[in-house]
């Protein structure tokens, strides 16, 4: 393809095919814009993928951090790093009602789903596997028990209680002794207790 | 030049005033936040029910506030995952109310005894729950009529804290053992709620849910969809305001 | 002072040097088929939990608990009904399809964009890379000239231009926007890199095991030859090379597609044993932005040869080469002929051997199309014969086809061959001598 069209004749259509016009090379002004908004992404791109043990990061992230928020800017790339995970869960609440009964609920589970609904939930494992069940999300559990209650409610035999629990067990590690094929994995047979949430009378208002 | 600068204008625009819109939002949910921040709150809740459970501690004959304030006082130390120490204030209401009532339903006693399997159930001791609610089950039958819906919660707690001690057995005929043993007390407690009309409520449900994660890990998949359909089924009729995940 | 100047001419080659769309217009076609995957399977089903007044984390808890002081971009916190948010998510829905469709490209990208955005904002908890990344290409998008190719918006530019003096191929631009989603892709394998190789498993060459031992991620089975240590230890330490590959030697024109060749394979080889949507699926659509423009074309000549082999020589349509209405209809027929179908005929200019058994007079009057057994046909008829030849006027064939709409058809095409000169446009060209003469 050319850029250029020869204005002294026009093209046949044999001709047409081949040319492309062009929208002109960018003005001085337009590049010098441009060329500032890629210089402010990689900065601030740059600031926060660096390694967490570069010399004045937190630093430089005080200033780039609020433009990555803004911006829409925002990345992670670590799935699967710096380690990959050696242990496999999935979580439970117990829920308490007024009269002492107790219900299980169990958290969405990929791995109890078919292809489809795995395929169609796969939000929810980053929701309930990947964020709530860790510490770093921990602040979130006081909702999600207040829903759950919500979700439970009776009006007759209100949730008085919800307790969150990861169903947990390791990996066992590749070595002829310990090795388990893929399709033979070991049940999530350790429980930790994560919160329990007494549920009041306001939590269950619309 | 001039369209685009209009351009980066427009955009610029759209993000100040969005930006500027959210931002009383949002300073006001942060306060609202700090007002109710759920471990600060639970740590006055904590101090306060340990004050009025030590002083009723003070005056024991006055029987009903020391149940009153230990109770408040073990939820709290519940919410804060020192379940150790909230089943020792259950454990020592157990002696504590066995007397109160003799040849007749005691109530005092029936709730300190859930109450305390309620918090070895959460603190993953199941063996102790299991024993409380079986003691309990035993204690409801004695006293209480056979259609009475406290035998149903017992049964269906029962079936749950066995369905619970399967999950923790690595092999799978001991999980199974469990499973199945689980299953013929939430089937009990199913057909004790259907018996008393209850076969349609929420109790009935959590029932009905329990049954379909046992009857699922036991291998009987059609029995466990049927179970999950009638319980989304009374889920439904219930119209909660919202649905579980 | 030399040497800064050739730094600038780099960057500036790089960055600017206008380029086809093409690349950028396929990208938006499918990138949109995976965003509205996103909005329509992924988050319609559970839209209740995430968003609204009873969201598992209301937005009030949301910004008090993650936000903090955070200036977080969300247009769906200035909404106070949860009907407003859901009118919201289908405007996103809407404005997807538009920009698939390359219809507004700019204005519904932005669209897309900003929305997204809000909705992110709105429910952080169940945002993963792949989310990061459908945000970032569409702002990508936003900025590029994707819709310059391969659209409606090029469609509509087609009514207004004179190919004669243009050309047809697909207006050429600077082409940074693309550049930067290329460079994105590279700041993304160049992160997971060296955060691995920070990583003790794949150092040692187990993490492969592991990863595929994620239950709550597993799709398909391994048979249990594959289901070996050496083989991960292979996969760990090749994840390495390939990653290591993706954001080097991709820039290295001889490796290129080697090196996309590999990439494809690691990301099949994920998307079989992991379920992880969107993800792998973006990532991979971005490699369409790193083959060059003449192999794009390179491309497309193949696959109009190999359908010219199957399904016979294209269908010839005579115009009027003279009249700047027929050059405009010829132009928009050409950017809807995708497989190359059509051999528009210009009866004033080319040989006269092109053009037997065609009634001039005719031909004047309506677009006139030569069928296999050489007769020719014209008007709506042969709009219908083309249109059943041309995939992207499939969906109307099923209408032209019911009498009454064949009917009605027939007659609005009257009208509009009657009113062409308004609808697109009237001015002749210096040299024409027929812009009256109907084609």
């Amino acid at each position: 393809m050319q850029s250029s069209s020869p204005r002294s004749k026009y093209f046949s259509f044999r001709e047409a095919i081949n040319y492309s016009s062009s929208s002109g090379p960018f003005t001085e002004g337009h590049r010098v814009l441009v060329s500032s908004f890629l210089v402010v992404f990689f900065i601030v791109v740059g600031a926060w993928l660096l390694p967490e043990w570069t010399p004045y990061k937190n630093s430089i992230t005080t200033y780039t951090w609020p433009v990555m928020l803004t911006t829409g800017w925002v990345q992670y790339w670590s799935l699967f790093c710096p380690d990959v995970r050696d242990r496999n869960y999935h979580l439970t609440a117990l829920i308490e009602f007024a009269d002492g009964t107790v219900k299980i609920y169990e958290f969405p589970r990929m791995e109890k789903m078919d292809l489809w609904t795995k395929f169609q939930r796969e939000k929810m494992r980053k929701l309930f596997g990947d964020n709530i069940a860790w510490p770093n999300f921990a602040q979130f559990r006081p909702s999600v028990c207040r829903y759950l209650a919500r979700a439970n409610n009776d009006t007759t035999n209100p949730p008085i209680s919800v307790t969150m629990i990861r169903n947990i067990v390791m990996t066992p590690p590749p070595d002829p002794k310990h090795w388990v094929y893929r399709d033979n994995l070991p049940q999530h047979i350790n429980k930790e207790i994560l919160f329990s949430y007494k549920v009041n009378a306001n939590d269950l208002l619309n | 030049m001039t369209g685009t600068v209009i351009k980066i204008l427009i955009v610029v625009a759209i993000f100040g005033v969005v930006l500027g819109a959210t931002y009383p939002i949002q300073r006001q949910a942060v306060e609202d936040g700090k007002a109710t921040n759920y471990d600060l709150l639970l740590g006055v809740q904590l101090r306060s029910t340990e004050a009025r459970y030590k002083a009723a501690e003070k005056k024991p004959e006055n029987i009903d506030e020391l149940l009153a304030a230990g109770n408040a006082y073990a939820t709290a130390l519940t919410s804060s995952q020192d379940f150790a120490a909230a089943a020792k204030i259950y454990g020592s209401q157990l002696p504590l109310t066995w007397g109160l009532v003799t040849n007749a339903y005691n109530e005092k006693w029936a709730n300190a005894n859930l109450r305390l399997a309620g918090v070895y159930r959460d603190m993953d001791s199941q063996g102790a729950a299991l024993t409380c609610y079986e003691s309990l089950l035993k204690y409801d039958k004695q006293y209480l009529p056979a259609t009475d819906s406290r035998i149903a919660r017992d049964l269906n707690n029962m079936g749950l804290m066995l369905y619970m001690i399967g999950l923790g057995k690595a092999e799978a005929p001991e999980r199974m053992a469990e499973f199945k043993k689980s299953r013929s007390y939430l089937e009990q407690a199913l057909a004790l709620q259907e018996k008393i009309n209850l076969g349609k409520s929420a109790r009935a449900a959590a029932t009905l849910w329990n049954l379909f994660l046992t009857c699922r890990d036991l291998g009987d998949q059609k029995a466990a969809e049927q179970y999950r359909a009638q319980a989304q089924a009374i889920d439904k009729s219930l119209n909660r305001v919202c649905r579980e995940p | 002072m030399s040497e800064t100047n050739a730094t600038v001419e780099k960057w500036n080659r790089f960055w600017f040097e206008p380029t086809s769309p093409v690349a950028m217009a396929l990208f938006r076609i499918f990138f949109s088929i995976i965003l509205l995957e996103n909005m329509v399977v992924h988050l319609l089903p559970d839209f209740d939990i995430y968003f609204g007044k009873n969201s598992l984390v209301p937005i009030k808890d949301m910004m008090s608990l993650y936000w903090g002081s955070g200036s977080y971009f969300d247009v769906l916190a200035l909404l106070h009904s949860d009907r407003y948010i859901l009118a919201a998510f289908w405007l996103m829905v809407v404005a997807t399809i538009f920009m698939g469709l390359g219809l507004f490209t700019r204005f519904s990208s932005w669209t897309v964009f900003l929305l997204l955005m809000s909705f992110s904002s709105h429910f952080q908890l169940n945002q993963n890379a792949g989310d990061n990344y459908l945000r970032l290409a569409t702002m990508c998008l936003a900025l590029s000239n994707a819709g310059d190719a391969l659209s409606f918006d090029n469609l509509i530019r087609a009514t207004r231009e004179d190919w004669r003096l243009t050309g047809l191929g697909p207006r050429l631009s600077a082409p940074w926007a693309q550049r930067l989603l290329q460079v994105q892709l590279c700041i993304a394998y160049a992160h997971t890199w060296y955060s691995k190789m920070e990583g003790e498993h794949w150092n040692d060459g187990t993490a492969v095991y592991y990863a595929v031992r994620y239950d709550d991620l597993m799709r398909f089975p391994l048979p249990h030859f594959f289901d070996q240590l050496p083989v991960y230890m292979v996969l760990t330490w090749g994840t390495l090379a390939v990653e290591f590959a993706l954001f080097t030697l991709i820039w290295w024109r001889p490796a290129r597609y080697w090196v996309l060749a590999i990439g494809v394979s690691l990301h099949a080889g994920i998307e079989y044993c992991m379920n992880l949507p969107m993800f792998e699926w973006a990532f991979l659509l971005t490699y369409v932005l790193f083959i060059y423009p003449a192999d794009l074309t390179r491309c497309s000549n193949l696959i109009k040869n190999k359908i010219k082999i199957k399904h016979g020589e294209p269908y010839k349509l005579a115009f009027d080469g003279n009249c700047i209405l027929c050059i405009r209809t010829i132009g928009i027929v050409h950017r809807l002929d995708i497989f190359g179908r059509i051999k528009p005929v210009d009866f004033h200019h080319d040989e006269e051997n092109e053009l037997s058994g065609l009634d001039l007079g005719q031909a004047e009057k309506e677009i006139m199309l030569q069928k296999r057994d050489g007769t020719w046909i014209g008007g709506f008829k042969a709009f219908r014969f083309m249109a059943l030849r041309l995939p992207l006027l499939w969906p109307l064939v099923p209408f032209l086809y019911i009498p009454v709409v064949s009917f009605v058809a027939e007659l609005i095409y009257k009208l509009v061959a009657a009113n062409r000169k308004n609808i697109l446009g009237s001015t002749c060209s210096p040299g024409a001598v027929a812009c009256e003469v109907s084609t």
